[in-house]
């Protein structure tokens, strides 16, 4: 009885909180690699949920609750909760731009038709900017 | 009386009816027959040409003409651009991934990795080596068939391979990691590997254009394959190791415990290569730690 309970209010709290947060478009904004994905966790090993191409426009979204506090989890400095089509997820920040880019694909779209990418080919290139761990050394002090 | 006046109405109705056909019949023919308009009634451009080039008429036409000509201009030439081939200069960072990203299943990079924060480390070393302003991509391999490299990328770029049982094996710290890694910057700076990969062919199509032409997917299969031999086979040879041992030598000397942390790590290798077979191949891709080992040492014994 105890255990059901506790369950019965996790639940009631959990579904409460949904209830009470909402989505509010924020920006829009435009992807900068090649490819890339869009995770349903601020996790670059989070479920992917879709897949998107250089200069794909993502509206940027935050989340604030009913009395318009601003909702932010622990960690999600360096991702956008972004919303693209008809899935809503994350992106990490360095991969969006505030305006179009100059895209390899755009730029020599022919060319890149000749490297034959098939549907993998493309799955590893969005994974692959997902697993890269990028890094700058800073500008001299 | 009845039926006269009866006989009168009717009589009345259907001339009223007759008329009424014949003129509705007139107005049809004069419609259908147009060869029948008189010279007089159709409108002579040329007379008014006159006029037409008073109210600027001819002018706007021109206006419009030439905006037409320099929109079908244009079109034509995004069409051509697209068909344009990358320069040797925006080349590079996509020819590495693509590499990559066709070998993936090879190298074994997609897998859930520790973090190390590998990154803060490097970007750490190269500051201290007056290096700043650098972006550099680290890709962890689940595979020991390439321990470390740089591949080629445009200039202000850098991609890095470190293989994570080489990490294990050796029990590297990220110190060490970052010597490695900057080890392979300097190979990488001194351009030797895009000298093994880029053939004369290839080179002559970069930054041209091949509209009209078809393209030798060829070449880019060459060009993958040569990243593979370079990377898995011949690897580099004893004077470009030599040249770049010198030129690590000459940058690390300044911190000692840095340079003798680069001493320690090519004892290791050379250790490793000797006793472990997955790693015979490294010797050959970078020739050799015994012979760095020995370029390193100073060759006389300080007092």
């Amino acid at each position: 009885m105890k255990y059901f309970l506790i369950l019965f209010m996790f639940l009631f709290s959990s579904t409460l909180h949904c209830a009470e947060m909402k989505k509010v478009q924020i920006g829009l904004r435009y992807f900068n690699r090649i490819m890339g994905n869009i995770h349903q966790n601020a996790s670059r090993y989070s479920q992917v949920l879709t897949t998107i191409s250089c200069n794909h426009p993502v509206k940027v979204l935050k989340e604030i609750s009913k009395d318009g506090k601003e909702f932010i989890l622990f960690g999600e400095e360096n991702w956008n909760l972004v919303s693209v089509g008809p899935y809503s997820g994350f992106v990490p920040t360095e991969f969006l731009s505030d305006q179009k880019n100059e895209c390899f694909e755009e730029q020599y779209p022919k060319f890149f038709d000749q490297l034959n990418l098939d549907i993998n080919d493309l799955y590893y290139w969005a994974r692959l900017n997902d697993l890269y761990v990028s890094g700058k050394s800073k500008v001299k002090e | 009386m009845k039926h006269l006046s009866f006989m009168f109405l009717i009589f009345f109705t259907i001339k009223a009816g007759f008329a009424s056909a014949t003129a509705s019949g007139e107005k049809a023919h004069d419609i259908t027959s147009p060869d029948q308009v008189k010279e007089s009634e159709i409108i002579d451009f040329g007379s008014i040409k006159d006029l037409i080039r008073k109210d600027g008429l001819e002018g706007e036409l021109k206006k419009k003409e030439e905006i037409k000509r320099k929109v079908l201009t244009e079109k034509k030439r995004a069409e051509t651009r697209k068909y344009n081939i990358p320069s040797v200069d925006n080349f590079w960072t996509v020819s590495s991934e693509y590499w990559l990203v066709k070998n993936a299943p090879r190298l074994k990079w997609d897998f859930h990795k520790p973090d190390f924060e590998l990154e803060k480390a490097f970007a750490a070393f190269l500051e201290s080596q007056g290096l700043f302003e650098k972006k550099f991509k680290i890709l962890i391999l689940d595979s020991s068939e390439i321990p470390h490299a740089a591949l080629p990328t445009n200039d202000g770029e850098f991609i890095f391979l470190i293989s994570l049982p080489f990490i294990r094996t050796l029990d590297l710290s990220k110190i060490e990691i970052s010597i490695l890694l900057f080890e392979d910057y300097v190979r990488e700076r001194q351009g030797y590997f895009k000298k093994k990969v880029l053939t004369k062919e290839l080179e002559e199509i970069l930054g041209t254009n091949f509209e009209g032409k078809s393209f030798d997917k060829n070449l880019l299969k060459k060009h993958l394959d040569l990243y593979s031999k370079v990377l898995f086979e011949s690897g580099f040879t004893f004077q470009e190791q030599f040249e770049v041992t010198k030129e690590m030598d000459s940058l690390l000397k300044n911190d000692l415990k840095i340079w003798n942390t680069y001493i320690g790590i090519i004892e290791k290798i050379d250790q490793l290569i000797k006793s472990n077979g997955l790693y015979k191949n490294y010797g050959q891709i970078f020739p050799s730690p015994e012979l760095q080992l020995n370029w390193l040492k100073p060759k006389k014994q300080l007092l």
